[in-house]
């Protein structure tokens, strides 16, 4: 049975067996299959096919001991479809999985005319074939050319076997491919699960959906959201082929396309997509994308025409319904969030007091995470006799309970302190009026009351409830915490309460703040209120107020601050001897004679001013210090001498 | 190094392990091409203009390297008067999927841009998908 220095039949043939149960592909094992059958006894030539449930010759090879094997070589899958046609007809025998048929070169040319050339260029006078069934309703095709008539069965057996070998191999390789596709599946809605869980940008998070599933799943993909006028609008559309999804994006920003589907219903199949033949896509999966009964957009899958690769029902489905729910999740969310954000600002006061030589700057954070209204609040109240007074506070909790509890607290706190009360009656009056309310939370807070400014400076005492002590920054850039102590509000019947006093000098500051600035952590973890506020505030000691309010409650762009956070700086700035609008070439001239006047020493000139269109200037101090601040456009220059 | 006639995949990816992923994902779906690595995006002109080699039909690429990342290498073989540089299938092949990651690679003249997956599973069925679509259109860029 063998030729030459040949292997044996029956070693070529466990050799194949054992290739085809570790290959992922017929085409692994094809050359071994090819040279394995050319070394029979007067075999010539081999032909090999794989034909598609419609007849279409989807893989053709040839072998011959002159070429070897090729793979689709030109012209073969043409020869070989009037075989495909008239096989059917031909008289066969069955062979196990097999159905054999022999004929001469001769017969062959009848209805195969340029195959039986192929035969006979090989040196081929007849031909055995073996047609059998392969995996997805495909079926193989075997085809030897010898060079006589075969004197025994040999050849045909050989066939058989290898039809044995050739389906238990298919069969084997579709079911892997079917478990892979599940297993591919499954991992894409995994990792759209992570995505979609952790990301509140729908629009990203879809684009990011359509480009994990092509091409693994698809060959294309699209999502279209439903805005508010009901209309759909296109957000991303992927193809493996950045041309095509061009093309693919245009056609279905155009219309060209079937559309989306009218309803949600039960058959997912295949569709034709009615793309024009440019992009490849012939046909589409849709799925509608529904959260409580609303229609939220569109998922649409693209196929080839062929493709053995179109997701599942319930895949589709799946990936639809997780997607629908973390829009609908994202939508509620920044919804309830525009609802926070507005809530705790109708907490605060909308304007502060203008305070004659005293400048006042507020930042507040609302944290970005939550969606309950936080219970931070601060005021500045004016009171009788020229003082006025400065407050924060924090009510523990969030929600409507916390809210609520705000509202009462500053409320109550500024009524006693515009008729003229101290800030620790007011806090002793709230912490009963809690207490005999049951309100069963507590709030710590801080205050600063400043007296007339006297010779000496603006007096100021210090009051703290539980609450981080106020900090006074000097304008020579010294920091120091008040050393004022006190118990927090709506715990105890007689809270102890220590004021502290202290004097500003004009340039000097006070910084009231809540905990969730000094709680803001770094990178490693660090709190902001631990290592770093007091240098920060010095950094600062400075700058323009609102710059400083706003760098502190960004965790001066090194610290997250991801709590609320609420912060006040207010700075004596002593006399003002000059507020003016001028053209800015003016400005520089203005602001020194101003300075001049307080009997300070002035440079030349000043660096760095705005130099175009009006500004405004202004200069406070008296003869020890001087601040003046030109301000021009969204900028201000300012400069202490 | 290869034999005439073989159709070459050149790698260009840092990682070992999705080097390690690659080669096994490829040599289970395509045994037919061969593969060869470059862990760095310095080395791709030089191998590209290396007439003693075969010119690879794709060139799978990583977009997050040290030194030369995938946006540069892609720039520059674009940017090269050198067909054997300029028009060879580019395949991106990275965990990113971001809006800008993606039009940054357009822009700069990718061919494909596909999502590498952490499951296995998918990496391979997502890498078989691409590779399947270049050699169903011969490995050819569309004029």
């Amino acid at each position: 049975m063998t030729e030459g220095d040949a292997p044996s039949w029956p070693g070529l043939l466990h050799a194949l067996w054992r290739s085809a149960f570790a290959a992922g592909s017929t085409k692994v094992f094809a050359k071994e299959l090819y040279l394995g059958l050319l070394a029979l006894p007067h075999v010539r030539g081999v032909l090999g096919a794989r034909v598609g449930p419609d007849g279409d010759v989807r893989v053709v090879r040839w072998a011959d001991h002159d070429q070897g094997v090729l793979s689709g070589p030109p012209g073969l899958a043409g020869d070989v479809a009037p075989w495909v046609a008239h096989g059917p007809s031909l008289p066969a025998r069955d062979a196990g999985q097999a159905k054999i048929t022999q004929l001469g070169a001769g017969e062959l040319a009848t209805f195969a005319p340029r195959l039986a050339d192929r035969v006979r260029a090989a040196g081929g006078t007849v031909v055995v074939a073996a047609s059998f069934r392969a995996a997805q309703g495909d079926r193989g095709l075997l085809l030897v050319c010898l060079a006589r008539e075969p004197e025994d069965p040999t050849v045909a057996h050989a066939l058989e076997q290898i039809a044995d070998v050739v389906i238990a191999a298919d069969d084997r390789i579709a079911d892997q491919a079917l478990l892979d596709n599940r297993l591919a599946a499954d991992a894409v809605l995994a990792e759209v699960s992570l995505r979609l869980a952790r990301s509140l940008d729908v629009e990203e998070t879809l684009r990011a959906v359509v480009r994990m599933a092509v091409p693994g799943l698809a060959d294309g993909a699209a999502v279209h959201i439903r805005r508010r006028d009901g209309a759909l609008e296109q957000i991303a559309a992927a193809h493996v082929d950045v041309r095509r999804e061009r093309l693919l994006n245009d056609h279905l920003r155009d219309g060209r396309w079937a559309g989306v589907p009218v309803r949600d219903g039960d058959e997912v199949d295949p569709l034709p997509s009615l793309l024009p033949a440019d992009v490849g896509l012939d046909l589409m999966t849709s799925a509608v994308l529904r959260a409580h009964g609303r229609t939220l957009g569109v998922l649409t899958f693209f196929h080839r025409a062929g493709t053995r690769r179109v997701p599942t029902r319930e895949f589709v489905r799946d990936i639809a319904a997780r997607a629908a729910l973390a829009i609908d999740n994202a939508t509620l969310y920044s919804r309830r969030r525009a609802e926070v954000e507005e809530l705790q600002l109708h907490l605060l006061p909308s304007v502060l007091p203008v305070i004659e030589g005293v400048e006042v700057a507020t930042g507040y954070n609302v944290a970005g995470h939550l969606l309950d209204v936080g219970g931070d609040f601060y005021g500045v109240v004016r009171q009788p006799g020229d003082r006025f007074t400065a407050l924060i506070g924090d009510v523990c909790g969030r929600g409507a309970a916390a809210a609520a509890l705000t509202g009462l607290a500053r409320h109550t706190v500024e009524t006693i302190l515009e008729e003229g009360g101290r800030a620790e009656d007011a806090v002793r009056l709230l912490n009963t009026k809690m207490l005999r309310n049951g309100v069963g939370k507590f709030l710590t807070m801080a205050a600063v009351t400043f007296e007339a400014p006297t010779s000496a400076g603006l007096p100021m005492r210090a009051l703290t409830a539980g609450h981080p002590p106020p900090i006074v920054v000097r304008r020579d850039g010294r920091v120091e915490e008040a050393s004022c102590r006190g118990q927090l509000v709506g715990v105890l019947d007689h809270p102890a309460l220590t004021p502290s006093d202290d004097v500003l000098a004009p340039g000097d500051s006070v910084v009231l703040f809540t905990d969730g600035l000094v709680e803001a952590r770094d990178a490693t973890g660090t709190f902001f209120g631990d290592a770093d506020l007091e240098p920060t505030l010095a950094a600062l000691h400075d700058r323009p107020l609102p710059e400083v309010a706003a760098a502190l409650v960004e965790g001066d762009g090194r610290y997250a601050v991801d709590d609320d956070a609420a912060v006040m700086v207010i700075r004596y700035r002593g006399r003002r001897v000059l507020d003016t609008v001028l053209p800015a070439a003016e400005a520089p001239q203005a602001a020194l004679a101003a300075v001049r006047s307080l009997g300070r020493p002035v440079p030349d000139r000043l660096v760095g001013v705005p130099e175009h269109g009006e500004v405004t200037v202004t200069v406070d101090g008296d003869a020890t210090w001087a601040r003046i601040e030109i301000s021009g456009g969204a900028r201000t220059w300012w400069e202490v001498l | 190094m290869t034999g005439g006639g073989e159709q070459v995949v050149l790698v260009v990816e840092d990682s070992e392990e999705d080097r390690e992923a690659i080669l096994r994902a490829l040599s289970r779906s395509h045994p037919e091409l061969v593969l060869e690595f470059l862990p760095d995006g310095h080395l791709v002109a030089d191998r590209l203009r290396d007439g003693t080699s075969p010119l690879p039909v794709l060139v799978l690429l990583d977009l997050n390297m040290p030194g030369a990342d995938g946006y540069r290498v892609l720039s520059d073989l674009r940017a090269d008067p050198d067909a054997r540089l300029n028009n060879v299938i580019v395949v991106v092949f990275t965990s990113s999927t971001t809006s800008s990651d993606i039009d940054r690679c357009y822009e700069a003249g990718a061919d494909s841009y596909v999502y590498k997956p952490v499951n296995f599973t998918l990496f391979r069925t997502v890498l078989q998908g691409a590779v399947d679509y270049w050699h169903t259109n011969d490995f050819v860029r569309p004029g």
